[in-house]
């Protein structure tokens, strides 16, 4: 939890750098965390390197791009995201039920 | 075609997907064929937390024309929507959204969206653009007025609950 701006790589080392795309998370106070992912890592990998990094549970976080929340079966080529692009966390809030 | 408008509105999409307010929506529709409608942008504006909109995700189009962005675009909410300087019909009243006041072309979309955000929270009382809320607004019936947003912010709650599903 140092700083709010962190690089985190999904993946391993010795990719080709051009298949690699650069994914931002925002979340509401404007924390950023920027990962490296190839356009074809599922989502539900890039959820736990965040919730691990935050220190909070997969399951209480949720992405949105472009309003649409993103599933952890889905890739950023599938979404259509590409280099650059900041998507929105939100945390989940569990009321009183 | 419409060149300028046309260019400057995907340099506004290439900027809001690298860059925008936390919890807002602007993209351009795309028609049920697939293709992209470039002068009609659906957004979704988050009510600012701490208020009596916080709990709403707010519909607006924005219509631009071939002049933009010599001209404005067009902001709209859903007909009926309740605010004091929001016409019947949803149309925004907004000074950054009138030629004739302070609109520049050099306004982004990021900045008529929070524009309009703020505008939200804040009324004008000198821009009656309906009746029904600028009445109760300006009489100050408090409790009226605050009871009316909050049943319009849970409305406007459910489009997002939509996506309130934990991540897997």
């Amino acid at each position: 939890m140092a700083g709010d701006n962190e690089d985190v790589k999904v993946k391993p080392e010795g990719i080709e750098k051009s298949e690699v795309i650069s994914v931002i998370v925002k979340d509401q106070s404007s924390g950023e965390v920027h990962f490296k992912v190839k356009p074809a890592t599922k989502f539900a990998k890039i959820f736990k390197a965040y919730a691990d990094k935050k220190g909070i549970d997969a399951a209480s976080i949720r992405f949105l791009y472009d309003g649409q929340q993103i599933k952890g079966h889905e890739t950023p080529a599938e979404v259509g995201i590409e280099d650059g692009d900041v998507l929105d966390c939100f945390l989940e809030q569990v009321g009183g039920t | 075609m419409s060149g300028v408008a046309h260019q400057r509105l995907s340099q506004e999409r290439k900027q809001w997907r690298k860059d925008h307010p936390f919890g807002y929506v602007a993209k351009p529709k795309t028609n049920s064929d697939g293709s992209v409608d470039m002068m009609h942008w659906q957004c979704r504006i988050p009510g600012k937390k701490g208020t009596i909109w916080e709990e709403g995700l707010y519909p607006v189009d924005l219509r631009f024309s071939t002049d933009y962005p010599a001209l404005p675009p067009v902001a709209r909410f859903p007909a009926g929507f309740f605010h004091p300087n929001i016409y019947d019909d949803g149309k925004v009243c907004l000074s950054i959204l009138n030629p004739e006041q302070s609109w520049q072309p050099s306004i982004s979309v990021k900045q008529i969206l929070v524009g309009i955000a703020e505008l939200l929270t804040e009324p004008k009382n000198s821009d009656a653009a309906q009746t029904n809320a600028y009445e109760i607004y300006k009489r100050k019936d408090k409790s009226l007025y605050e009871r009316k947003v909050r049943v319009q912010a849970r409305k406007y709650a459910e489009s997002s609950h939509e996506n309130v599903k934990p991540g897997q």
